[in-house]
């Protein structure tokens, strides 16, 4: 369901976060949904669950899932993504390497945002389609 | 949950265990890592009062082990070689078990055998080793331990026996809060179910933290410059090595990453970014100030 990258120096809860955040994005888990127990998302991907725990704690402190008592998590109704000091330097880094990788493979500048709009529409088609 | 101090303890004249301290927190699982002959099974057994240490103490849930009965009845114990008797039924080692441990719990293990497919009418010794270890670690849950220590339980397992093994202590642990010390030769292996480590090596521990820790604390920077390296990056302390391939430099950082960043910054870079390292590779580092070189301890 996640990608985990044990040997990757990024913390295992921050890769389930950031999968966490990429299944919303791209649709996977729609708002209102019930996400699998600390339990059963442990046992899925064998993973200690205090990690998976530590990651729904973070989850839900930036508010992108609640949990209910007694009944379980859900990814929140009213997430509203914000722009992050933190976050925006990291987003930045990704696309500096996409942007490297393109430039070498001969794409010019306009192809490039062009790609980039090709692939924004292509991922809200995805949320829509779902 | 579990605390060992200054344990020292030897075999046929050879100090085997050198002032070793380890501390195991509630809920938490344990990785116990070294190569082959560095004394992990040793300290394992001194864990579970095989072994009496010839100083030191082990302590679990606040009281010494040694004897102890009533610690001893909820302590899960997983040896590295099964000795169970190879003539019996699995359904005959039950009854001892059932005999040995006042919480047995009968329903659990109904369960679990269920889930592992385990036929109670078939004899030990036409068991396979991994159908032996699954044997083993189930006898162990049903127990209903509170701590658990396994000795090398994935070592000779094919990897889809490991995960199901895996998979029974990661469930243990969200169900029960179960505090477990695992040990292994393999990083890799215990790397994604594990929230610390402990490195033993010839009977000392050299390293013992939260694996989230190590992972934030050494990290690795790539860089290059127009010019040649600066001078005062060079000499910057919180800089543990740099490798230099023309002008590309890797920079190993430890715990000031956001300052060497800001320094590099001031020199103009033409390359600047930080890059991943594996958890062995952090030890290479850490170990490496110490003097041990990683073929040393050959994870």
């Amino acid at each position: 369901m996640i990608d985990i990258d044990v040997t990757s120096s990024t913390p295992i809860y921050a890769q389930i976060i950031r999968g966490m955040k990429e299944g919303i994005l791209k649709g996977i888990f729609e708002p209102g949904e019930k996400l699998p127990s600390v339990r059963d998302m442990a046992k899925m991907m064998t993973l200690n669950p205090n990690t998976v725990q530590k990651a729904y704690k973070e989850l839900e402190r930036e508010k992108v899932v609640v949990t209910v008592r007694g009944r379980g998590t859900f990814i929140s109704e009213e997430y509203k993504p914000r722009k992050d000091e933190h976050k925006l330097s990291e987003v930045k880094e990704t696309f500096k390497k996409g942007i490297i990788e393109a430039f070498y493979m001969g794409f010019s500048k306009e192809e490039l945002i062009d790609l980039v709009k090709n692939l924004l529409e292509e991922m809200e088609g995805l949320g829509r389609n779902d | 949950m579990i605390k060992v101090e200054g344990l020292d303890k030897y075999l046929g004249g050879d100090k085997i265990l050198d002032d070793i301290n380890i501390h195991v927190k509630k809920g938490s699982i344990y990785g116990l890592i070294g190569p082959n002959g560095a004394g992990k099974t040793t300290l394992i057994k001194n864990l579970v009062d095989i072994y009496e240490p010839d100083k030191g103490e082990v302590i679990i849930r606040g009281e010494n082990i040694k004897d102890n009965t009533k610690i001893k009845s909820r302590l899960g114990y997983v040896s590295d070689f099964q000795y169970l008797y190879p003539s019996f039924k699995v359904r005959e080692i039950v009854k001892f078990y059932k005999e040995a441990y006042p919480f047995w719990n009968e329903d659990r293990y109904n369960q679990l055998t269920k889930l592992l497919k385990l036929d109670g009418n078939k004899k030990i010794k036409y068991l396979s080793k991994g159908m032996k270890t699954q044997l083993a670690v189930l006898l162990t849950l049903s127990i209903m331990p509170n701590v658990l220590i396994l000795d090398e339980p994935t070592s000779g397992l094919d990897p889809v026996v490991k995960r199901k093994v895996l998979n029974l202590i990661v469930d243990e642990v969200s169900v029960s809060e179960t505090t477990v010390l695992i040990s292994s030769h393999n990083l890799g292996e215990l790397e994604q179910i594990c929230d610390h480590i402990g490195i033993i090596h010839e009977g000392k521990i050299l390293l013992e933290d939260s694996i989230e820790n190590l992972k934030s604390n050494v990290r690795k920077i790539q860089v290059a410059f127009k010019g040649e390296l600066p001078d005062d990056i060079k000499k910057n302390e919180h800089i543990l090595k740099i490798e230099s391939i023309g002008r590309i430099h890797q920079i190993v950082v430890k715990d000031n990453l956001e300052i060497v960043m800001e320094e590099i910054k001031k020199h103009n870079p033409i390359l600047l970014e930080t890059i991943d390292m594996s958890l062995e590779e952090i030890f290479v580092y850490k170990m490496g100030g110490e003097g041990y070189g990683f073929a040393d301890i050959a994870l």
